[in-house]
């Protein structure tokens, strides 16, 4: 406080530190959010006029068996999104915590790879690995006698929900472990080893000390990767579009279709502007409901 | 080099008062020292003289001129931070000429400054080293020769040493004298360690919330303290504080009765007269103070020894056991065992009286 | 901790290295692929072929675009993660130190930035775009995101510079740096390490986006290696020797900045998770 005064001007010279980002950000974020917000209450196809309909496009969601479709899907992702990497990614960092500095270091540079990568890119090559034909892992099984399991895995209306779900998987469960990771890291040391004059075992010290002191991070964990089920469009845009049938709709996918196929942009927004009020919610839930264990003792 | 005046200072933050009104004259030439028990105001005092915080009321003069609204860069002074501060990206050559370049010195003069800075300071291998690479020591060193290349009028110190170990806080300590003796400069001198403003200062500045409690010398305070609080703060181990009641009063001297003591009189000298029988008082004497050769007695229970070698501190209880620990410094190593009973004796004339209000009785 | 270290049972190291092994499989099975001829590739996935065949990344990088891909990629990337460091540190150093009425306001409308993704207001930003005359230029995949990258440089610097100690910006006041000397000899080189951090973060995100040169630019020739990608594909179906070279060119760059500053990206990415 008494620094600031010191760097502190008069405001029309501060202005010149925080203007051009501001109104970048105005008219390339902010800007376009408030209009979505405008937009999702209007009945437009993007050429002539938008029309006023106030929130007939929400109302027209409630109804609308598809968007419902997309929202069922979406939490069904979840599973593969969150739960899975999660627990994977928990249960890898156990693990990997206790073994050489050089094999960790490894094995850590490889599970934290796909985290790096374009989704977009990932979708291309793993639509590819799925290919029913020529795909590796349908070789692969017939090479090992399971050519009954080589199914056309992204046009079965059964398994391309898991199949895509797998990629997120795979794609997240690597940064999950890096966090937990870094996350025991920072738990003192002598609490495992109190753990064990207490004669807790391996696994009651995991549940009973890890787990609970590792909650801010499972916090992070769970707020990035739900989040990021809500905004996933790249990977299922470049695997499936949706398909086939519409198994793997999600509200993206279904806002690109609806704006930028239909040209039903009022409603597309209104579909767009759920799913950034859906993403608020779960940050706000997860930062309430997901407590560190320390908090409230002092 | 010059003085520097400080007329009924104030400082609030918000509704919070934190320095409720210092006057202070500190000389040119002089090394004050704050001292006082954390929150008590006197870094707050510091950095207000430095400038990193306003003053709220009252006025600030350096060399004669009002301060309080000018930069900080502008008032003359040079401050050596408790972390050092030093900016980590630049060599210590630079770290020290910085200033100078602002203040628009040609590069030639900048380096003869810095080199000569470096001299005094024993710098002269270090200076295109950068902070990560220096001891403790050496970077302390460095933020004091910032401060000297700038030529301040009033050098500011903000607790220098106390992220040093104790061995190189005695040794900055000693260097500290005589670098202030070398540039005769006027130095004001921040700590929470009464060693340190005992052995340091030319005059001491005792602070408690935001209040001067005292002004002087340290020996001055030591033998003089103003109030209880200055009494308990200045010397070490704490001096002795006893319940006590006026007995009566004789030609210059109060008779002290001491109910915890089994009612044991002592003469204190004391200018004040009207000194009503039956006040309460509380009766000070340092543990440094008794004597075997005293004329005076208490009798108490040995508690506790300590062995420190020169000296034996021994923690004593009044015989009937309800008086605080009574601490009592004895040259000799057989002062006693723990659980006898001893006469402590003193000399009277070197005990101390406080009213009910903590105020000197003189 | 360590009397534990190097104990851990043969089967779960097992289970880690079999994970590890599932991650970078299609990797390389990638860039094998990325070397075999189509004949190769009809005697079977896993065949390795008689020689490399380093052609299909030159009918990659010529006939598939690649090239133009990749060159599009640096001229988004470069401006992107330059102009958001400089506008970054301008703002954080706003949001830090400095008064301008309606601070908290603006930090909140700049959180919910970082938030609402992309999806959310592509289709006024195509508009936008479209009015502006800016569909089908660089300008209209760079401009968005440096906005887009406004909010995370803006909280990730300022709270950088605000854990800078107090001591050394009051150090630089009394030796009486001005505030411009001060950001830029004091703080920014102190700030050397986050905006390191910041530039490798900015600099993956951008060149993994998808979704704003999807809708912002149909011409091939502003097209970026992953949108580049995905046309290649649906233009050549059956030539998965050249795709998958494609595929290696978009994510060798991005291997190679992570294996080179993994330390620096892996404490930049944990270093907000324990709070």
């Amino acid at each position: 406080m008494k620094l600031r005064s010191k760097l502190d001007a008069p405001v029309h010279k501060n202005l010149i530190y925080i203007l051009p980002g501001l109104i970048l950000y105005a008219a390339f974020v902010f800007g376009p959010i408030v209009s979505a917000v405008g937009i999702s209450l209007t009945d437009w196809n993007g050429l002539g006029l938008p029309t006023w309909v106030g929130l007939q496009n929400y109302a027209g969601l409630f109804s609308d068996e598809r968007f419902y479709l997309s929202l069922k899907n979406n939490a069904e992702l979840m599973v593969f999104y969150c739960v899975l990497p999660l627990g994977l990614g928990i249960g890898l960092a156990a693990i990997l915590w206790n073994m050489k500095p050089r094999e960790q270091l490894m094995l850590r540079t490889m599970l934290f790879l796909p985290y790096i990568m374009p989704t977009a890119v990932l979708g291309i090559i793993w639509a590819w690995l799925y290919n029913p034909a020529f795909g590796p892992i349908n070789q692969g099984l017939r090479l090992l006698g399971l050519g009954s399991l080589a199914l056309p895995w992204l046009g079965d209306f059964t398994f391309v929900l898991p199949a895509v779900g797998l990629v997120a998987t795979w794609y997240f469960f690597g940064f999950c472990m890096v966090i937990f990771m870094s996350g025991m890291q920072r738990l003192d040391p002598n609490l495992f080893d109190a753990a064990r004059v207490d004669g807790a075992t391996g696994l009651q010290t995991f549940r009973t000390v890890t787990l609970p002191l590792l909650l801010p991070e499972i916090r992070v964990v769970l707020l990035l990767t739900v989040i990021a089920s809500i905004k996933s469009f790249d990977l299922i845009f470049t695997m499936t579009r949706g398909g086939p049938a519409n198994a793997t709709l999600v509200p993206n996918i279904y806002m690109y279709q609806l704006g930028f196929q239909l040209n039903r942009f009022g409603y597309a927004a209104a579909v767009a502007i759920i799913g950034a009020i859906l993403i608020f919610t779960v940050n706000y839930a997860i930062h309430r409901l997901v407590r560190p264990a320390d908090e409230g003792a002092n | 080099m010059s003085g520097l005046q400080l007329k009924d200072i104030t400082k609030s933050f918000g509704t919070v008062n934190v320095i409720k009104g210092v006057d202070l004259d500190v000389k040119s030439g002089e090394f004050v020292v704050f001292v006082g028990p954390s929150g008590c105001g006197k870094s707050t005092l510091l950095r207000m003289i430095a400038g990193l915080e306003d003053i709220t009321s009252g006025s600030l003069e350096i060399g004669g001129e009002r301060m309080n609204d000018v930069d900080p860069s502008k008032r003359g002074i040079a401050m050596v931070f408790q972390s050092y501060a030093l900016y980590p990206h630049m060599t210590v050559r630079e770290n020290m000429g910085f200033a100078l370049r602002f203040a628009g010195v040609p590069k030639p003069e900048i380096e003869k400054q810095v080199l000569d800075a470096a001299r005094i300071l024993e710098l002269e291998p270090l200076l295109d080293r950068k902070p990560k690479a220096l001891s403790g020591g050496q970077r302390q060193r460095v933020a004091i020769g910032r401060a000297i290349v700038r030529h301040p009028k009033v050098f500011l110190f903000d607790e220098p040493l106390s992220n040093l170990d104790a061995e190189l806080r005695v040794h900055m300590r000693i260097e500290l004298a005589k670098l202030h003796r070398k540039l005769g400069a006027t130095v004001i001198y921040v700590t929470h360690d009464q060693v340190e403003a005992m052995t340091l200062a030319d005059k001491i500045v005792v602070l408690r919330g935001g209040i001067v409690e005292q002004v002087g010398a340290p020996l001055d305070l030591y033998d003089n303290p103003a109030n209880l609080f200055v009494a308990g703060f200045i010397g070490s181990p704490k001096m002795n504080f006893l319940k006590g009641v006026i007995a009566g009063t004789e030609a210059g001297k109060a008779l002290v009765r001491l109910p915890d003591f089994g009612d044991v009189t002592v003469p204190v000298s004391v200018k004040a007269t009207g000194l009503a029988t039956g006040t309460p008082v509380t009766f000070g004497i340092r543990p440094e103070h008794f004597d075997e050769a005293g004329s005076a007695s208490i009798a108490v229970v040995v508690d506790i020894l300590e062995h420190l070698g020169g000296e034996t501190l021994v923690y004593a209880r009044a015989v009937s056991g309800n008086s605080d620990l009574v601490t009592i410094s004895a040259s000799h190593r057989e002062a006693g065992k723990s659980g006898e009973t001893l006469t402590a004796r003193f000399s009277p004339d070197k005990a101390l009286l406080f009213d009910a209000e903590g105020k000197r009785i003189y | 901790m360590s009397s534990q270290l190097n104990r851990t049972a043969l089967p779960l190291r097992l289970t880690l290295w079999f994970f590890g092994l599932l991650t970078i499989f299609p990797f390389s099975l990638l860039l094998l692929t990325s070397v075999k001829s189509q004949p190769d590739l009809m005697r079977g996935a896993f065949v390795l072929p008689d020689y490399p065949h380093f052609e299909n990344y030159l009918h990659a990088w010529i006939d598939g675009h690649f090239g133009v891909y990749f060159w599009n990629s640096i001229f988004v990337v470069v401006p992107v993660v330059v102009f958001s460091i400089v506008l970054g540190v301008l703002l954080a150093f706003g949001f830090a130190f400095l008064s301008f009425p309606g601070r908290k306001a603006l930090f909140v409308v700049l959180t919910i930035g970082m938030m609402v993704p992309a999806e959310a207001f592509i289709i006024p930003l195509y508009y936008e775009m479209r009015y502006l005359g800016l569909t089908n230029t660089y300008a209209a995949v760079i401009l968005p995101q440096i906005a887009q990258s406004m909010p995370f440089a803006t909280i990730f610097l300022a709270s950088a510079m605000q854990q800078l100690p107090d001591e050394i910006l009051e150090a630089a006041i009394l030796d009486g740096a001005s505030r411009r000397h001060i950001l830029w000899h004091v703080i920014l080189p102190l700030m050397v390490p986050a905006m390191s951090t910041l530039a490798l973060f900015l600099f993956i995100w951008t060149w993994n986006e998808f979704l704003i040169p999807l809708i912002l630019v149909n011409d091939d020739a502003y097209r970026t290696l992953p949108l580049g990608m995905l046309f290649f594909q649906g233009r050549y179906t059956v030539n998965t020797p050249v795709l998958t070279a494609g595929a290696v060119i978009v994510i060798a760059p991005l291997v190679l900045a992570y294996l080179i500053f993994q330390r620096k990206f892996i404490a930049g990415l944990t270093a907000g998770a324990g709070k």
